[in-house]
């Protein structure tokens, strides 16, 4: 239960963005659920919904399949962008921009979510009418991810920024999702995914937005809280180091893909012609670097277990009901149940103030 | 504690109201009546499906969240077949549906 | 140790003692019985939101292929006895009106009837299944099951779906094909609901034993609410199914 005082509007973003995501989940997991069954059925005891030789429709299989599998996207997105704002306030010592703007925009991407399944049938055989709704419908659910892009960025505006490890996922997450949001945006339009679709350019598209924009995050998050949650910290240089390489081996991965796309290298197809080598190579280059960054963590998370130098409460000196209890929390998270009175993110406050710049904060392994 | 509680005899009044209503839906079943026969079977089941959701659910005692929850789980079915309907329905004869 | 923003004392919730914080049906994360009951209440209406998403997919199947497919659904549901199928909505009606008097006689603390109504809801159930059997014996013998024993008596067969035959023609016989698909809705979506109904029955059996023992009264009832729930939904759902089963064909001569 939520401890007293906590209400809505003094949660942390991360919390309103689980919640959206549970509403898409319920929603949505249901209906994949018994399309699989049915599948299932149809294959198992022969009963034929979905197969044309029996005069089934394999166009409806596609509409209840991907009635959830879109909204899905968004299960996975959504928690990303809540540790964004918890990543930007944290760094950028200030207060998320629109607070109330960027909560309700999870909401609104929740919702509306679920009423753009179509753009991924524009080519299989929908009417005329039904793909152009979809159309419309994929452009209004940009804004949202728009509005919370702007606010982030509002944030960073004035505000005292300092370069560590999450920040720098953070940092790529805004400029790398941006990349992705608007190149889906650009295959929403009906016209031009006639030619794009089934090509390496949607391939570039969803790794943009998930590479680029959920493990980004994710690894943001995962440096965030790791002297939280493990009670140790980990190496500055080679943290820094790795997100660096990251940054640098998706963008080579998956930036030229988009130009394969273009050019209409298919998706799908385990040989291509050899105009599209030199392109293919750069790719295969780019995941190498990208597979070091990745690896690195692993090994210094791993290393920081055993001999990380301890964390304190709140190593970051970060504004959060996280950061007043010890690393790691003891059982029931608090030795007394809080009362929360401040505001979220109130970084401005005097105490705050006080405690950032008398405690210069001990992040990093003294290498 | 102050919890509401339906008296029986309400209970047995929406019990006699879903018999009737079941006649009902079987006698208007057997009149041709066109594209009517569906819309007065769905009718007369909605209007079944409420009295059980506001009585027997106790949705009538329910708070505001609870409501909108079952509501929204019933739009939200809205949503899955209006738009998927939508393609169906406005399609021409260049992707006819198949088996036809 | 560096000074907070938050005040650490624990804070006395107001209407705690309602029900008693050693109220023994009182889980320790909630403040009072009331709040207790409310998000009891909340999550089991949560998991009914699943459950109309799942159905709803049939529901949806159904209404892509009954537009597409009308004479065939209508002749298909001209086959099936709706006399059948109005008994069990009766049945089934019956079971929610027993359920909801469960639920009625823990709230006036009579402790013998909750079991008597929960033991009544289960037989009905059971005679909804019992009918039910019945019925897809008899489709059973009418080779009305879908699958390669499939044969409807205005045609031929439908092809088989395995890929022995990939190479004949497809789509012989389209009226049986789509009888067929009104067979296989049928079955999947009156099977669906029976095993809800199972699992329906199975819940109200382990009700009983607690029943008798006098845990469920006018200060705690939840698991008869939810329960209650549950079986409601799975009322509401079979209201759905039967016009649209069984009452398709009801004018066709």
């Amino acid at each position: 239960m939520r401890a007293p005082g906590l209400t809505w509007f003094r949660l942390p973003l991360f919390i309103w963005s689980m919640y959206a995501t549970s509403l898409v989940i319920v929603l949505g997991t249901p209906v994949i659920a018994i399309t699989l069954l049915l599948v299932a059925a149809e294959r198992l005891l022969h009963l034929g919904i979905f197969d044309p030789r029996l005069g089934g429709d394999p166009i409806l299989f596609q509409h209840l399949f991907w009635f959830y599998s879109h909204p899905a996207v968004y299960i996975m997105i959504l928690p990303a962008m809540g540790v964004i704002s918890e990543l930007v306030a944290a760094f950028a010592r200030k207060r998320i921009f629109g607070y109330r703007f960027v909560a309700f925009a999870s909401i609104a991407i929740a919702v509306l979510g679920f009423l753009v399944w179509g753009h991924h049938m524009f080519v299989t055989g929908q009417s005329m009418y039904a793909v152009t709704i979809f159309s419309i419908m994929s452009m209004l659910v940009g804004v949202p991810s728009a509005v919370k892009v702007f606010n982030w960025t509002a944030t960073l505006y004035e505000a005292s920024i300092s370069y560590e490890t999450p920040m720098l996922y953070a940092l790529g997450f805004i400029g790398l999702f941006t990349l992705g949001g608007l190149t889906g945006t650009m295959i929403a339009t009906l016209g031009v995914d006639v030619h794009l679709h089934d090509t390496y350019f949607i391939v570039a598209h969803f790794h943009y937005v998930m590479v680029g924009g959920t493990i980004m995050a994710y690894m943001g998050g995962l440096h965030y809280w790791w002297p939280k949650i493990s009670g140790r910290l980990y190496p500055g240089f080679l943290s820094r180091l790795s997100a660096l390489l990251v940054f640098v081996g998706f963008n080579l991965t998956f930036f030229p893909q988009f130009v394969l796309g273009y050019l209409g290298m298919p998706r799908r197809y385990w040989s291509y012609p050899p105009e599209f080598q030199v392109l293919n190579v750069l790719s295969t280059a780019g995941a190498s670097i990208l597979g070091v960054g990745y690896l690195l963590p692993l090994f210094y998370f791993t290393w920081s277990i055993r001999y990380g130098k301890r964390a304190s409460e709140n190593p970051w000196g970060a504004v959060g009901l996280e950061w007043d209890t010890t690393s790691p929390p003891p059982t029931e998270n608090f030795p007394v149940i809080p009362v929360v009175t401040r505001e979220p993110y109130d970084y401005t406050s005097e105490e705050v103030h006080r405690r950032s710049t008398q405690e210069a904060p001990v992040v990093y392994q003294v290498d | 504690m102050s919890e509401h509680t339906t008296s029986r005899t309400i209970y047995f009044v929406i019990f006699g109201a879903l018999m009737v209503l079941t006649v009902l839906t079987v006698m208007a079943a057997r009149l041709d009546l066109g594209w009517a026969n569906d819309v007065v079977a769905m009718a007369i089941a909605v209007t079944k499906a409420l009295l059980v959701l506001w009585f027997f659910m106790h949705l009538r005692y329910s708070t505001r969240l609870t409501i909108l929850t079952a509501l929204a789980g019933f739009f939200w079915l809205a949503i899955l077949i209006v738009l998927t309907l939508n393609d169906y329905v406005t399609r021409e004869s260049l992707f006819p549906f198949p088996g036809k | 140790m560096s000074t907070r923003s938050t005040e650490q004392a624990a804070v006395a919730i107001p209407g705690g003692d309602v029900g008693g914080h050693h109220h023994p049906s009182l889980q320790h994360h909630f403040d009072s019985l009331a709040q207790q009951k409310e998000a009891s209440t909340f999550g089991m209406w949560l998991f009914l939101v699943t459950e109309i998403m799942f159905f709803g997919g049939l529901f949806t199947c159904y209404v892509v292929y009954r537009r597409a497919y009308s004479e065939a659904f209508v002749a298909a549901s001209h086959s099936l006895d709706w006399k059948l199928g109005a008994f069990n909505t009766a049945v089934l009606i019956l079971s929610s009106l027993t359920m909801a008097l469960a639920i009625w006689a823990a709230q006036v603390n009579r402790r013998k009837q909750v079991v008597f109504y929960l033991i009544a809801t289960m037989f009905l159930g059971t005679v909804f299944l019992g009918v039910k059997a019945v019925e897809y014996a008899d489709k059973f013998e009418h080779h009305h099951v879908p699958g390669p024993s499939f044969e409807w008596h205005e045609g031929g067969h439908a092809e088989p779906l395995d890929g022995a035959q990939s190479d004949a023609p497809p789509l012989e016989d389209k009226f049986a094909q789509h009888v067929q698909i009104f067979f296989s809705l049928y079955f999947i979506m009156t099977g669906l609901h029976a095993v809800h109904m199972i699992c329906g029955i199975g819940v109200l059996a382990a009700l009983l034993l607690p029943a008798w023992r006098g845990r469920y009264n006018s200060e705690y009832h939840n698991p008869l609410e939810c329960t209650g729930l549950y079986w409601h939904f799975v009322d509401i759902v079979w209201i759905f199914l039967f016009p649209l089963l069984y009452l398709l064909g009801a004018h066709a001569t």
